[in-house]
């Protein structure tokens, strides 16, 4: 069993990093903050995956929510519109903490 | 053969002209490489009928059948909703298949939403290798 360095409820801010190559990382949630509502099974990170590494490394997946209105500048939508996605935990940082 | 009356000539009496069927280069590429891989061994022609007929029986009908269920079917949509991959197999839907995991190289975990007067969903393309 993979321990989860995040629980439900946790506030989460995605990283800001490279789009090169293979992350499946939303390039439009980086850098936003998002609340945990969902745990995945731990699996092979898309950085390895797409390089055929079926053994690669492992790793748990959170599914996180946004605010619509807190990922689009001008967001014309209802007040409570979300937007649920998933990442690999390497992508997120508890919120508030400085990107290393 | 019908002859169509043209007045005072006539234009002879011939076969119906057909446009000849068309074939793209990709079909032509797909035959030849599909006769050089049963000519090589590395699959029968029966091999390639049976995945010819599973590939062109994919479509939308395994997805109403799943819905249509839970429709009349109240603890079926409860478990649908709870457990989806689970609950997928009893219509005969089986997610993991053929690697335990879904298909080769890709992660497969289906879960259902349902529609509330207060939440509607969107499932969308996240554009996420784009």
């Amino acid at each position: 069993m993979t321990t989860t360095r995040f629980q439900l409820g946790d506030q989460v801010t995605v990283r800001e990093a490279t789009s090169l190559f293979h992350t499946r990382t939303q390039t439009f949630t980086r850098g936003h903050t998002g609340v945990v509502v969902e745990h995945r099974p731990a699996w092979v990170i898309p950085e390895d995956e797409a390089w055929g590494r079926e053994q690669g490394r492992t790793e748990p997946f959170y599914v996180v929510r946004f605010r619509q209105r807190d990922l689009w500048p001008g967001y014309t939508g209802f007040d409570g519109d979300t937007l649920e996605t998933e990442f690999s935990e390497r992508w997120l940082m508890p919120a508030g903490e400085k990107q290393t | 053969m019908t002859t169509i009356d043209h007045g005072d000539h006539d234009h002879g009496d011939h076969a119906p002209i057909q446009e000849a069927p068309q074939v793209d280069e990709f079909e032509v590429l797909e035959v030849a490489i599909r006769e050089l891989s049963i000519e090589h061994g590395l699959f029968s022609a029966e091999d390639h009928r049976r995945f010819s007929e599973w590939a062109q029986s994919i479509g939308p009908s395994g997805g109403s059948k799943l819905v249509a269920r839970a429709w009349v079917d109240p603890e079926f949509k409860q478990r649908l909703l709870a457990e989806g991959t689970e609950a997928c197999k009893e219509v005969g839907i089986d997610w993991s298949d053929p690697t335990g995991t879904g298909t080769p190289s890709d992660y497969a975990y289906f879960y259902v939403l349902e529609n509330t007067p207060e939440v509607h969903n969107v499932i969308v393309c996240t554009l996420c290798s784009c």
